[in-house]
């Protein structure tokens, strides 16, 4: 009678305990579930930041200008010598287009900001272009070269967004001097316009003020003689701020240098504003409009940041947008940034040296590692006696795998440049300084590889009188090769995202050229990354994103390859 | 102790009786590091006929099956004293190639382990790396011979190409030894060759071993009694590393000499 009371208590026991139990596992599913989320969000928030930054690199705003390739510019004793052709005087023509596109630019330093528009570099590729085809000197061509980086920027909306009002009602322009005009509208047909600019005006007082009151904060514990500096410094920003608070109350307002810009596009003009009124406009007339007679066909464009504060300047944006209006500028793909390599103007810099120069530094890391590494492995798991020697080389390859690579870096730099004189920024020295990184990854993993193919498989070979290497190569080896593939690519994968050991052995290098053998002078992916990160202009940051996403699309596609290959080659026994 | 018993000369009921013993042992101590795994054993064992190794578990029953082929090499702690003669050679000779040996002494193990390559494959691989065939009929003439005598022809002979590991264990069991025939041995060694199979597919299995007896030694370990009552004609019981009694099936079965030999096969331990 006692054995079913017993189980009873065992059974109630247990069913006391089970909620508890149940809670834990909830718990740790929501754990698990909560690490997923966190996981992919930060991964999304990656992709979606790299993403949105690098997109726009991959197209580019083309010129489409005509072009006159005169000839007394290139070659004007007419001698068809190719020498005399490739000294020819290619950014004059280049010049000469864009003269010849706003014919009334005379300045000096007018001209200089209106040449500006194309990168001195272009008459490499137009000098290249009528070398190679000298038939076409004394015609017309399409110049179709890359606007400069800063122009491309702004165009996309990078430096300032470029807002548009449509203009309602006829305008009428006047000149009052040489260079100034009067518009006027119907009345009100600018209060947009000057309701934009008064927020503006708002939103800088009110960020004055901010400061002064941050800085009055600040007073409390300061020093007296400090206090005293200070205070004075409070008083002149809200002094300011009270002023740019009464400018905005007034009826016609005068644009200063801290105002965002107001460009009026009017009868293919464009007219700067310094003073506005809800009907009247005077300014300074950046392009002359052809007519002056008066117009519905009007629109006004604001550029939120004021023109000292960016590289663009009201006067090239005029230009930029006048030539898109016209045609003359094209946004098209950036095939530039896949066939070129380095260079110190970004709308001409690509990656397709670094790309190349990843490849081969791969190529001669997989070269050295691949074998060495599997065999090494092969050996160490299969035929090498178990001694101290062999206990003591596992234990250093399980700690080499482990020393940050930028100790490889030096090792390279010590070794294979000083005491072998290889040469420097080569993609062989870096290939078998990250063939030096990846070997004990690769030999890590082809052991536990090996070592995971069941036992019986061996016996089974050797007991029908098979060698030891018949046994391994015929077997043990097409069994672990899932694995041992698997293990491989991804210490190639870390060798093709690895900078610290290049910059080492001088892969750091400013190199424009795309690098054509294992010792021709190279970069690397990651470096070019980490060059162009750390240049200053703003065309660089879209350009480093890009290049991440194309180094990441290279490691998915490594990866995908592991996976494919794990697929192929998976047995089971 | 009688340990010295040479079933040849002591069986009166099987045709070969005056026959030398193929395999024949003297004195083998085996060590695994420190720990004696065999102490001096001594055995003869006779061609064309099936002996069978019974005992409790780790007696070393399976340990001198694999000395008999050298198996025991693999093991890096394992060392070998004494003689084990092949034929009248000694095995154990400087001058002896295992791979050489390994191809006239054939294995079964226990969990059936064909390669995960086809079944074709896994019968001409041996016979591929030992050069047996000339050429690619021939060695589809050797596949064929062995899967016959291995009694698996007629079930896999439209599914050559199809991969060996697919098959049944049974089947696959029946594969391996057609593996172990196709490179023409003289002794077949089994490891409890039918301890992971079930009662039809060991019934096919023990048909299969008492055909190939006719043509080869077969030297087998196996724990279930019946079994070595049914298929051998000699047994060799062994108990703590020890061989303790060896002669014909019948005799150890009805009337061991030894206590421990008629303990064990009674079921008072093991």
């Amino acid at each position: 009678m006692t054995e079913p009371a017993k189980s009873l208590s065992t059974r109630a026991l247990i069913a006391a305990s089970l909620p508890r139990r149940y809670r834990a596992e909830q718990r740790f599913r929501l754990y698990g579930r909560a690490a997923i989320l966190l996981a992919i969000s930060a991964l999304a928030l990656l992709l979606f930041s790299v993403g949105s930054q690098g997109f726009s690199t991959f197209s580019i705003y083309h010129f489409n200008l005509p072009l006159q390739l005169d000839a007394r510019l290139i070659d004007p004793k007419n001698t068809a010598d190719p020498k005399v052709i490739a000294k020819g005087r290619y950014r004059k023509l280049i010049q000469k287009a864009l003269s010849d596109a706003f014919p009334k630019v005379h300045s000096r330093s007018d001209k200089r900001a209106l040449y500006a528009l194309s990168t001195g570099l272009n008459s490499v590729s137009l000098r290249n272009q009528v070398v190679n085809n000298p038939d076409l000197i004394g015609s017309e061509i399409r110049y179709t070269a890359p606007l400069s980086d800063d122009l491309d920027l702004y165009l996309k909306g990078k430096i300032t967004p470029r807002k548009f009002y449509k203009g309602t009602g006829a305008l009428k322009a006047s000149a009052t001097n040489k260079n100034t005009l009067e518009l006027t509208g119907k009345p009100g047909a600018f209060d947009t316009l000057i309701q934009h600019i008064r927020q503006k005006r708002l939103v800088r007082a009110e960020r004055l003020e901010d400061r002064a009151e941050k800085l009055l904060e600040r007073l409390k514990e300061a020093r007296k003689e400090v206090a005293e500096v200070q205070q004075v410094e409070v008083n002149r920003l809200k002094i300011l701020a009270a002023d740019i608070r009464q400018k905005a109350k007034n009826n016609t307002i005068h644009l200063d240098k801290n105002d965002p810009s107001v460009l009026i596009n009017f009868n293919q003009g464009f007219i700067k504003a310094a003073e506005l009124s809800d009907h009247q406009i005077t300014g300074l007339a950046l392009l002359a409009p052809t007519r002056l007679e008066p117009s519905q066909n009007w629109r006004s464009l604001i550029l939120d940041s004021p023109e000292r504060a960016r590289r663009v300047t009201d006067q090239q944006a005029a230009w930029a947008e006048t030539l898109l209006a016209r045609g003359h500028l094209k946004r098209s793909f950036n095939s530039i940034f896949f066939t070129h390599a380095d260079s110190r103007e970004p709308e001409l810099a690509g990656i397709a040296g670094a790309m190349v120069g990843s490849i081969l530094t791969l190529m001669a890391t997989m070269l050295a590692a691949v074998p060495i590494g599997i065999l090494a492995a092969i050996y160490l798991e299969e035929f090498a006696p178990r001694n101290r020697l062999t206990d003591f080389i596992e234990v250093n390859i399980n700690n080499l795998a482990a020393v940050p690579s930028i100790i490889f870096g030096l090792l390279g730099l010590a070794v294979f440049l000083n005491i072998f004189h290889m040469p420097r920024s080569a993609p062989i020295v870096g290939g078998l300084v990250l063939a030096l990184m990846t070997l004990p990854v690769i030999i890590i993993a082809s052991r536990a590889a090996i070592k995971a193919v069941p036992p019986s498989i061996r016996e089974a070979a050797l007991g029908i009188g098979a060698s030891k290497t018949q046994t391994v190569f015929d077997h043990v080896l097409p069994l672990a090769a899932p694995g041992i593939l698997t293990g491989t690519i991804i210490g190639l994968a870390r060798a093709l995202g690895e900078t610290a050991p290049l910059l080492m052995i001088g892969m750091v290098a400013f190199i424009a050229d795309i690098p054509k053998s294992l010792t021709s002078p190279a970069t690397a992916m990651p470096v070019q990354i980490y060059l162009w990160a750390s240049s200053s202009e703003r065309s660089w940051e879209s350009r480093t994103a890009a290049a991440i996403i194309i180094l990441l699309l290279l490691m998915i596609v490594l990866n995908l390859t592991a996976v494919f290959l794990r697929h192929k080659f998976e047995r089971r026994w | 102790m009688d340990t010295s018993v040479s079933p040849a000369t002591q069986t009166t009921d099987t045709p070969s009786a005056p026959e030398a013993p193929k395999v024949r042992a003297r004195k083998v101590n085996v060590f695994y590091g420190n720990k004696q795994a065999l102490f001096d054993v001594n055995l003869d064992i006779s061609d064309r006929s099936v002996t069978s190794f019974i005992g409790p578990s780790g007696c070393g029953k399976s340990t001198f099956l694999r000395c008999i082929n050298r198996m025991n090499d693999t093991i890096d702690i394992c060392r070998v004293e004494g003689d084990i003669h092949l034929d009248g050679k000694d095995i154990y000779a400087r001058d002896v190639d295992p791979v050489i040996l390994r191809a006239s002494v054939g294995m079964v193990f226990q969990k059936p382990n064909p390669f995960p390559k086809s079944i074709f494959d896994n019968v001409a691989y041996g016979p591929r790396i030992h050069g047996l065939a000339s050429n690619p009929e021939e060695l589809s003439e050797i596949v064929e011979t062995s899967l016959r005598r291995a009694g698996l022809w007629t079930e896999v002979a439209d599914r050559l190409d199809e991969p060996g590991t697919g098959l049944s264990g049974g089947q696959q069991q029946r594969l391996v030894i057609a593996r172990a025939i196709a490179v023409r041995p003289e002794v077949i060694l089994m490891d409890e060759p039918c301890s992971a199979l079930d009662p039809i597919a060991t019934a096919r299995i023990e048909e299969l071993i008492d055909d190939l007896r006719n043509n080869y030694c077969i030297i087998m370990v196996t724990h279930s009694m019946a079994q070595a009552a049914r298929v051998s004609q000699h047994t060799a019981f062994f108990h703590l590393g020890k061989l303790v009694e060896a002669g014909p099936t019948e005799q150890i079965f009805t009337n061991p000499n030894d206590k421990r030999t008629q303990d064990y096969i009674t079921g008072r331990f093991g």
